[in-house]
């Protein structure tokens, strides 16, 4: 689960899609659909369109693909946490290389052009931490509903 | 059974192949049958092994020109007969008493006749040899077990690979495929009060646009209304200031201003009237757009949402879609009422039902299998046993070994662990190995079986070797028949004893 910069056709940058988004989304729709057959399941027996057993039988078979993206589910939010910590530690170095970059601007160790350069880059990157760090924190908010 | 070997044993053969009436007689030790060509040594042979095995049948024994025949054996103190006859249909029936050492196995491991194919058994292959040990180990019972459970498996399983099984089997693909209709149909609802909203916002607008520009007429109608009172106004004025013009001289202070009145009077009316003018204008515009407004409404009101009946139409497709689908579903679940084997009954009990037997007969197949594994490679270690030590004690030069590997295929191990393919082994080599095969297996699987019988195997053997062997079988079994081609007058077959 690694956030890798790319340079667009226009020159900007942008962050390649993650692979635990990619996971989380999958997992959550496989899930959702899942949820939505069971409630079709329960529709056909209350239309008396289907009989018990056949209910039963298929509900077992519903019930475990349900756990198994369930815990898929809660193995990736735990991926998740592992790598929003990551993010944070991320955020707080590139922070303090902001930091360090300014003092070093203002104690002129550094020329105005590389000031830029690093700047723009470090910006870059905490940009693109942040807004990943806000989604996993908006997938497992909605994860915790 | 022990055999009781102290006896001789008289054999009695009546209208037995082309024996019309023998009585021979086996003492303890070898017994060597002479006899010219097709005077009934192998008939002779024949009609003995029916006696302790049913393997030929009664139709190959009885002479093809009698209608009855009789097979007697005196053994023990006690006689032992076995009759012969032919139906009216031509079928040939046997009933009688079997010897008491008789055993099914008895013909394959103690009679070595030409037609059992004992040459054929070493050059045959592992499954000539698997099958061999398998009905002398009994072995061919589990066997069978565990090919009948094979079979009722495959048979179950080609029940579930019938047509209202497999339709079960597409329930889940169903479900899916109604779920997606439900979808389709919760947001095609979805659109439809969307649409229905939407149209009722544009609807809420217009109307409220109506609303000003009606309050923006009824305001600009009154000031024109004052605008035209003001003018009439004006003009009463006027006139009012020429009547008294016309009282007053011409040239006095009074008439100027007089004229002065009038003048004003005249520029206010021209101002009123051009005021008047823009805003008539102005009403008319109101008024235009006002009906402009509730035309729009009224077409609006009487179209109602902008593509409706399209998404109504749709819902509707998508709910009789829903319907049919859920009709699949139901006739999925059962077999057709007219199914012979299960009319009407629910697949998911007959399938559980059918699911519930595999399991047990894989778990028997299994059990079976585990046995007839424990069996055969038993049986196949006493048989090589078996033949390791017949081979040592006789002695032949030029074999070292010779066995079954777990693949029941045959190895001869030359001097110096040169392994030779049966194939290339010489006529005479293969009948020693075969009867040695013949004699471990008698000793492996029935070891008090009394009579050890070898039938004509001596037209191309070395005589010297083959005596040996026999002599060798002598000494470790009862009765010992060997049948020998001789050019002798007689007709009968004899028997020469060697005790």
């Amino acid at each position: 689960m690694i956030l890798s910069n790319r340079v667009n056709e226009t020159g900007k940058r942008v962050s390649d899609l993650s692979s635990w988004k990619q996971s989380f989304e999958t997992v959550s729709q496989e899930l959702e659909m899942a949820n939505r057959k069971k409630h079709a399941l329960e529709d056909l027996l209350a239309k008396n369109r289907m009989s018990r057993p056949t209910y039963e039988h298929l509900l077992k078979g519903l019930e475990e693909e349900i756990s198994r993206l369930e815990a898929h589910r809660r193995s990736l939010a735990k991926n998740m946490m592992e790598r929003a910590n990551e993010l944070r530690k991320q955020i707080s170095l590139i922070e303090m290389f902001l930091t360090n970059l300014e003092l070093r601007r203002i104690g002129q160790e550094t020329d105005e052009e590389t000031y830029n350069q690093q700047k723009e880059s470090l910006i870059a990157g905490l940009e693109a931490t942040k807004s990943e760090l806000q989604q996993i924190e908006n997938a497992l908010a909605e994860i915790s509903k | 059974m022990q055999a009781d070997t102290r006896e001789n044993i008289i054999l009695e053969l009546e209208n037995i192949g082309c024996l019309k009436r023998l009585r021979i007689e086996f003492k303890p030790g070898l017994n060597i049958i002479k006899a010219p060509n097709a005077s009934g040594k192998t008939t002779l042979i024949r009609g003995f092994s029916c006696m302790f095995s049913n393997r030929i049948p009664p139709s190959h024994l009885l002479a093809l020109d009698e209608l009855n025949g009789r097979i007697r054996v005196h053994y023990n103190g006690r006689i032992y007969e076995k009759t012969l006859r032919r139906t009216p249909s031509g079928q040939v029936i046997a009933h009688g008493d079997m010897l008491p050492f008789a055993d099914p196995r008895a013909f394959d491991a103690c009679v070595a006749l030409a037609e059992t194919g004992v040459v054929h058994r070493i050059t045959g292959g592992s499954s000539v040899f698997r099958k061999y040990l398998e009905e002398l180990s009994y072995g061919n019972y589990y066997s069978a077990v565990i090919n009948a459970s094979q079979e009722l498996i495959n048979e179950y399983s080609r029940k579930l690979a019938g047509p209202s099984f497999k339709n079960f089997e597409e329930l889940p693909l169903l479900l899916t495929e109604l779920t997606d209709l439900h979808i389709r149909r919760d947001q095609t609802q979805q659109e439809i009060e969307k649409s229905k909203s939407g149209h009722e916002a544009e609807l809420q607008g217009i109307r409220e646009e109506i609303e000003k520009k009606s309050s923006s007429l009824s305001k600009e109608e009154a000031y024109l209304s004052q605008l035209t009172r003001s003018l009439s106004l004006e003009k009463e004025r006027e006139e009012q200031l020429q009547e008294l013009l016309k009282l007053t001289d011409g040239s006095s202070e009074i008439a100027a201003n007089i004229r002065r009145g009038i003048k004003s009077s005249r520029e206010n009316q021209e101002r009123i009237e051009t005021e008047i003018k823009t805003q008539t204008q102005l009403v008319e515009t109101l008024k235009r757009d006002l009906k402009t407004l509730r035309d729009s409404l009224k077409k609006k009101e009487a179209e109602g949402p902008h593509g409706l009946e399209d998404l109504e139409r749709r819902l509707e497709n998508i709910k009789k879609m829903i319907v049919l689908k859920e009709e699949e579903i139901q006739r999925a679940e059962r077999f057709p009422p007219d199914d012979a084997e299960y009319p009407g009954k629910l697949v998911v009990d007959v399938r559980s039902e059918i699911l519930r037997k595999i399991e047990w007969l894989d778990k028997v197949t299994g059990y079976f299998q585990e046995k007839y594994m424990r069996r055969m490679t038993n049986a196949r270690h006493r048989f090589n046993s078996n033949v390791t030590k017949a081979f040592q004690n006789l002695g032949l030069k030029g074999f070292e070994n010779v066995f079954l590997d777990q693949d029941f295929m045959l190895h001869v191990m030359r001097e110096g662990s040169i392994q030779q393919p049966v194939e290339t082994l010489s006529a005479s080599e293969k009948l020693t190995i075969s009867i040695i095969l013949m004699l471990a297996a008698k000793e492996t699987f029935l070891p008090n079986f009394p009579f050890f019988i070898v039938d004509e195997l001596t037209l191309s053997y070395d005589p010297e070797r083959f005596w040996r062997i026999m002599n060798y079988i002598k000494r470790r079994v009862p009765y010992v028949i060997v049948t020998s081609l001789t050019s002798s007058l007689t007709d009968k077959p004899e028997v020469i004893h060697k005790p």
